[in-house]
């Protein structure tokens, strides 16, 4: 309610959830609520800010019409899934931004909801800190990378998204990258920080000389307040010059040793090309004159001065094949924007498709034009038939080291971007260190920004991973940041692998992969997993951490609001100390008639509890304001099928006795309004006495067996039961006595054990045996103050989990050769608090036709958690003659928002 | 010794190839040897800057060339100095190299020349 002056008409707004998961499918539902009701429709236009975008993170907002004479009206928010990290969480705040007809007006109130990202990170257990991405951006180092005088814009670090890579902390740290090239500066101060191992003789860069100068700094140049930084900073380098054989026999050989050298880089750059011909010349000229590919290659490499044949060239294209088992190969295209297609060496996968599981081409894009306005002119040419494995940069007018010192330069070409990709593959490297080269390249290509060409042709990756490419731009420009995403496809999304073996496992959906607790467990499962991370696939297998915690999920408890409707059925006509209701004949009788058998009437029943349970449950006291007392895993189900019961009638009490058997095993509900699982077979007996007209005690044994679930704790794909089978054994006593003429007392408590046998396929580990309890105290007095009054009072604590534990295998990262390891993580069944349900209610019917009463509950710890919100209902009621009424003011406890509401009614009789 | 030169230039789609080290380019003049240069750029698809070939004259009166004693005398002259190249090889042809050391020159000037870099 409004605190300062409200005007007439008002309209406020509420939500029935303030989170939801981008990935849950759920609606939360806005709703408008007019202070009164109106004659005209009520049209309520919502706004929004915040960090989540509408229409992107969630979908648009509808208006919400409230209908001439209503009072509410309402529209859903319905979060969406997608593909990118969005740091954990985002939020949007929605207000009511306009308000028409009626003369309702708007009252200030707006709603918050956070979306919550199922995935904790991507990549690593780093998280991104979009902070450090932005702080990056703005580095000077950064920046530079823009040569002087450059028309673009973006950044082309910043076209390439290398600023929020390296907002996860990805530096290339323990990566290695091999450059073959020529015009070295390992005395540049770009190089200052490198472990840099060479093969053979280096050309030394000069004034006039300095490509692998500038290439090496592009890859990993330093970062130490020099000019500019590489995209791999940290990385170390490995230098070979493709121009100085040396003593070896031909350049090929030349170029297979150094390759061969470079045995612990994960990237190969190859800003050079020993001959300009297109692969499509090459491969005409192998056909025309009938020879092999490697003598055709041979051919012109030695055509362009590196003599050449085809075993060398065999030779060599055996070494690139054998470095693509630890690193990808990376080649410039040719700049020459008059070829149609890329130039033969870069195009070696078309001569020899054994090179094709992780070789990269790189072609030369310039971006102009601001964010969201771009323009892309192709600088090189083509990608030609390499379109599979080709990626785009921006490498025209950036910087790098020239020669010896602080020298820098500024240039374009394919050159510049080869050494792009290359540090993207040791950041990826550094943020896989599982993955294949063949795994990296993918990630790569698939993540690669494509939309701003028409695609002839579209790779499919693994699990129907779709990419788009054309011959002129490949698969578009790289992007780190995409490819440090979860990749998915329609086929295959997110998934928890269960196996020994990445290619030998069972694959689960990660959004279908929950647990379900009963009440019961509180926050057990939930704290227990708190910062364990877990490992899930995406659909290219690449693997991400994110908080294990987040596949629990809460079945919820009844809250123990205030029910006018029901106080004021009875309120006019005062309090009955005895509430109990006998259940002398139970539901579910498949025949009235019961079969007597000696002094036992046995009966079959379907759709019901055996009747010991009957009788438990229906003593029921109509005054507690709580129902939960009675609410156990194992004393309530919805599915009670088939069964047979039976009673045995002694002097002044009586023995009951049945079973119950589900129709269908498999039957369960997942609805978290419910404590209702898997269907159950109950066995039940209990011994009731009457020891007065009023005072009565009953105690009842039973046992509970439930199959693929615990508790009514039910799992979910990864995390599913299946082949589990619990057995919950109890003993509960219900027992009422009357003190004096005006009091009475009533008593509930329920223990249990339960023992579960069997095991799942899944990461559900172990289940030790737990145990749980439950209470209810109601003090009935009547004549208080007077005559004609009375107050009740009550104490109840839930069904708890006392002790036991669950065992969850949490997987590990796999190793590089695929083998899935796991982490048994035990979990303590037992909450972290104890809810407590506090009832109050006081009545005094002042006249024979005016009654008045006051009605509360207050409950702490809700949902046995230590620091949970207190919730609390207090209402006022009264009858007067025909009419009851009441008003009465709910906390919500998990929004904190309060309710208020009223009930008017007239009854009469004709 | 120029009169066995034989070039294999001339023809625009290549017929084959066979690494016999023979000499590559005519020398019996600079314009000579400018068309067998370029016949084989057009040839093989090789992309040389238009200023690598049009610094190549006939250095004649260079003293620099005096000087050159052996094979790789003419290598580095040519690494250094690709315009002189063709005065460097036909000097190394008028002293009697061998054809595959000629072949060899020739491969360095190519390499010189060759725009390799991306």
């Amino acid at each position: 309610m409004p605190t300062s002056a409200a005007p007439a008409t008002y309209v406020s707004l509420t939500a029935d959830a303030s989170s939801v998961y981008e990935s849950s499918n759920d609606t939360i539902t806005l709703t408008a609520i007019l202070s009164k009701a109106v004659t005209e429709t009520v049209v309520v236009t919502l706004g929004s800010t915040g960090t989540a975008t509408e229409g992107t993170d969630y979908n648009s907002i509808s208006s919400i019409t409230i209908a001439a004479g209503a009072i509410t009206g309402t529209t859903g928010f319905v979060p969406l899934n997608d593909t990118a990290y969005e740091n954990g969480a985002e939020s949007t705040t929605i207000f009511i931004s306009t308000v028409s007809g009626g003369g309702a007006q708007i009252w200030g109130q707006s709603v918050t909801i956070t979306i919550n990202e199922y995935a904790l990170n991507s990549g690593t257990t780093r998280i991104y800190d979009a902070s450090v991405a932005s702080t990056w951006a703005a580095n000077s180092e950064f920046d530079n990378f823009n040569g002087d005088g450059a028309t673009s814009i973006q950044n082309p670090y910043e076209v390439i998204n290398l600023h929020k890579a390296f907002g996860y902390g990805l530096s290339g740290e323990g990566q290695q990258i091999a450059i073959m090239d020529i015009g070295f500066a390992t005395d540049h101060s770009q190089m200052s920080d490198k472990t840099i191992t060479t093969y053979g003789t280096l050309t030394t860069a000069s004034d006039s000389g300095y490509h692998g100068s500038t290439v090496s700094s592009i890859a990993a140049g330093d970062y130490d307040g020099g000019i500019t930084v590489g995209v791999a900073y940290n990385a170390d380098l490995h230098f070979s010059d493709f121009s100085q054989k040396g003593g070896e026999t031909s350049f090929p050989t030349h170029w297979a040793n150094a390759t061969a050298h470079a045995s612990a880089a994960v990237a190969q750059n190859n800003s050079w090309g020993p001959t300009n011909a297109q692969i499509d010349t090459v491969q005409n000229f192998a056909a025309s004159s009938s020879v092999s590919n490697a003598t055709a290659l041979a051919a012109y490499f030695t055509a362009g001065g590196f003599t050449s044949n085809a075993s060398t060239v065999e030779a060599y294209v055996e070494s690139l094949n054998n470095f693509q088992n630890h690193g990808v190969v990376v080649f410039a295209i040719s700049n020459t924007s008059s070829l149609t297609d890329a130039d033969a060496i870069a195009g070696l996968p078309e001569f020899f498709p054994e090179l094709s599981e992780a070789w990269l081409t790189a072609i030369n894009i310039e971006v102009a034009g601001a964010v969201g306005s771009e323009t892309y002119t192709l600088k090189s040419a083509p990608c030609g038939q390499t379109k599979e494995y080709c990626l785009g940069g921006d490498g025209w007018q950036i910087k790098g080291a020239a020669h010896t010192g602080y020298y820098m330069t500024t240039g374009s070409g394919t050159s510049f971007v080869a050494p792009q990709i290359s540090g993207a593959i040791a950041l990826l490297a550094e943020a896989f260190p599982n993955h294949t080269p063949e795994q990296l390249t993918d990630r790569l290509l698939a993540s690669a920004d494509n939309s701003f060409f028409d695609h002839t042709g579209a790779t499919t990756f693994i699990n129907g991973v779709e990419h788009g490419y054309s011959e002129t731009y490949g698969h578009g420009i790289m992007d780190i940041y995409a490819a440090l995403q979860p990749i998915t496809s329609s086929l295959y999304s997110r998934s928890i692998k269960i196996g020994e073996n990445v290619g030998e496992s069972t694959s689960h959906t990660l959004e279908q992969t929950y647990i379900t607790t009963d009440p019961s467990l509180g926050d057990a499962l939930e704290t227990g997993l708190m910062g364990v991370h877990g490992y899930f696939f995406d659909s290219m297998n690449g693997e991400f951490a994110y908080d294990f915690s987040q596949h629990i999920r809460h079945r919820l408890d009844l809250i123990p609001v205030v029910n006018l409707h029901k106080t004021l059925g009875y309120l006019g006509s005062g309090l009955n100390i005895h509430q109990t209701i006998d259940v002398n004949s139970f539901n579910g009788r498949l025949h009235d008639q019961a079969l007597q058998i000696g002094g036992h009437s046995i009966t079959a029943t379907y759709g019901a509890p055996a009747a010991p349970l009957q009788s438990f449950m229906g003593s029921f006291n109509a005054l507690s304001t709580d129902e939960s007392m009675y609410l156990t895993p194992f004393l309530n189900d919805r599915n009670y099928g088939v069964g047979l019961s039976g009673s045995y009638q002694l002097d002044k009490s009586r023995l009951l006795y049945g079973f119950t058997m589900p129709m269908n095993d498999n039957y369960y509900s997942d609805d978290i309004y419910y404590a209702a699982a898997r269907a159950k077979k109950s066995y039940a007996i209990s011994y009731e006495a009457d020891i007065n007209e009023y005072d009565k005690f009953s105690v009842l044994f039973g046992s509970s067996i439930e199959r693929g679930s615990m508790l009514n704790t039910i799992g979910h794909a990864a995390l599913a039961f299946d082949g589990i089978t619990s057995n919950t054994s109890y003993v509960a006593i219900n027992g009422e006595k009357t003190i004096g003429d005006t009091a009475s007392v009533r008593g509930v408590a329920t223990i249990s054990r339960t023992d579960t046998v069997g095991s799942a396929s899944t990461l559900v580990n172990n289940i030790s045996p737990a145990t749980s309890t439950s209470f209810g105290v109601i003090i009935n007095k009547a004549e208080l103050l007077n005559s004609n009054d009375y107050v009740t009072l009550s104490l109840v604590q839930p069904s708890r989990v006392n002790s036991g534990n669950l065992t969850i295998n949490i997987p590990n990262r796999s190793s590089f050769d695929g083998t899935i390891s796991y982490d048994k993580t035990s979990i303590d069944l037992e909450p972290s608090g104890r809810q407590l349900n506090m009832g109050m209610e006081y009545g005094h019917r002042v006249s024979k036709n005016f009654a008045l009463g006051i009605k509360a509950a207050y409950i702490s710890e809700y949902g046995h958690r230590e620091n949970s919100l207190n919730g609390h209902s207090v209402a006022l009621l009264g009858v007067f003659k025909n009419f009851r009424f009441g008003a009465k003011i709910d906390q919500n406890i998990y929004f904190r928002d309060r309710l208020l509401s009223g009930l008017l009614t007239y009854t009469t009789r004709f | 010794m120029f009169a066995g030169v034989f070039t294999i230039g001339g023809c625009t789609t290549p017929q084959g190839y066979t690494p016999d080290e023979a000499q590559r380019f005519n020398y019996s003049s600079i314009e000579d040897f400018k068309k067998s240069l370029n016949n084989h750029i057009d040839e093989w698809a090789l992309s040389v800057d238009n200023e690598a070939i049009e610094c190549i004259k006939d250095f004649s009166s260079s003293s620099n060339n005096k000087n050159l004693q052996s094979f790789n005398d003419y290598d580095l002259g040519i690494v250094s100095n690709p315009c002189e190249a063709y005065l460097i090889i036909k000097t190394a042809n008028a002293q009697g190299l061998r054809d595959t050391e000629i072949f060899a020159l020739e491969q360095t000037f190519l390499r010189a020349i060759n725009n390799s870099l991306r």
